[in-house]
């Protein structure tokens, strides 16, 4: 995977929590993209050039199952809308070569709640069908 | 101003002990308790099933910040520690200073007209579903019971004439409550148990705001504002 990433990409945040997103109109929550307190950044999967069955096998095989949770869905978002944010995303190939963080998150908890309340007003929400 | 019961029966008891981390509400059947706390004014109503008007214990009075009953002495010592954590009045009444009929324990706050009994339930729904870390999957924080207990004050002291938020847990083991009006008209406020309420929005696609406001015993006026803007633009 180039390390290179291009602000045309589209990158996923799956979605292990039912409380991430708006079942009744498809959207995402803000808190989908809020960092993870300790590294201080989000994690996502690059998802270009991936049909939906092969980004969904990524989720499940190095997300959700490693951590004993089902699948939900995913958050899908441009890298452009990102770095519009003043956030960067690192490629991070582990535990995945397609692996990669949102970094740059600040210190204040209310710029960032507005930065990921930008970022899920951007995001498109695809949801597993988990029915059968 | 209307008046509304916070504890009216069994499941509300049930709910408030969980909260409580005490235990199991089946091992103090027939015992009643007066939640008691700091952050909520409330007048405390005594009645019995007879109905007769006032049994209210020797030394208590309505409005009273004392307000845990002991039925059976042998409780006493696990609802002591509880009382002496979580309220200001150090004060316990056991056995031989309430009335010798048993009676039931209505607490009544003052709240507005809103009926804000199933946004509590989902409250505590939330509460229960994060209340260990890493209920995300992504090693999110757990929902603390101060962050808990800050929540309902929150929205018990939301005005009436506010619509009703959705709860939201955050990763950060805050609890938000969110308006959302559409894809750029979204107002979040969260709060984790330390008095400050962490606010972000946007009323608009130009329009924006973050901050962070001391949240003592009202909701901010600031707060009250950017929820009345974000329906004013959303129209």
């Amino acid at each position: 995977m180039d390390n290179d990433i291009a602000l045309d990409e589209n990158v996923a945040r799956f979605i292990l929590a039912k409380s991430y997103f708006r079942p009744s109109n498809k959207t995402v929550k803000h808190n989908a993209f809020m960092p993870h307190k300790g590294s201080g950044t989000t994690s996502i999967f690059r998802i270009i050039n991936l049909a939906d069955i092969e980004i969904y096998e990524i989720g499940r095989n190095f997300v959700a199952n490693p951590r004993g949770k089902p699948l939900l869905g995913r958050a899908d978002i441009g890298v452009s809308q990102i770095i519009k944010q003043n956030l960067s995303v690192e490629p991070d190939p582990t535990p995945h070569p397609r692996h990669a963080n949102i970094c740059g998150w600040t210190e204040d908890p209310s710029k960032n709640k507005m930065i990921a309340i930008e970022l899920a007003a951007e995001a498109q929400l695809h949801l597993v069908d988990n029915s059968g | 101003m209307q008046h509304q019961s916070l504890v009216t029966d069994r499941k509300d008891f049930e709910k408030y002990l969980f909260a409580k981390s005490l235990t199991s509400v089946e091992d103090q059947k027939n015992e009643y308790y007066i939640p008691s706390s700091d952050y909520v004014e409330k007048t405390c109503v005594f009645t019995n099933p007879e109905n007769r008007e006032d049994t209210t214990p020797q030394g208590m009075s309505f409005g009273s910040l004392c307000t845990v009953i002991l039925r059976s002495p042998g409780t006493k010592k696990s609802l002591e520690d509880l009382y002496l954590k979580y309220t200001k009045d150090k004060k316990i009444s056991g056995d031989n200073e309430i009335n010798e009929d048993r009676f039931e324990v209505q607490v009544k706050s003052k709240v507005a007209n809103r009926n804000n009994r199933p946004l509590l339930d989902k409250l505590f729904q939330v509460y229960q579903e994060c209340s260990e870390n890493n209920w995300d999957g992504y090693d999110a924080q757990l929902i603390s019971k101060k962050a808990y207990f800050e929540a309902e004050k929150l929205i018990r002291l939301l005005p009436s004439h506010v619509k009703e938020p959705e709860i939201v847990p955050e990763p950060t083991g805050e609890i938000a409550l969110e308006w959302y009006q559409g894809k750029r008209f979204t107002f979040v406020i969260s709060v984790g148990g330390n008095n400050l309420i962490t606010y972000a929005g946007l009323f608009g696609s130009t329009s924006k705001a973050h901050g962070t406001e001391y949240f003592g015993a009202e909701v901010p006026d600031m707060i009250i504002e950017k929820i009345q803007l974000l329906f004013e633009r959303a129209k």
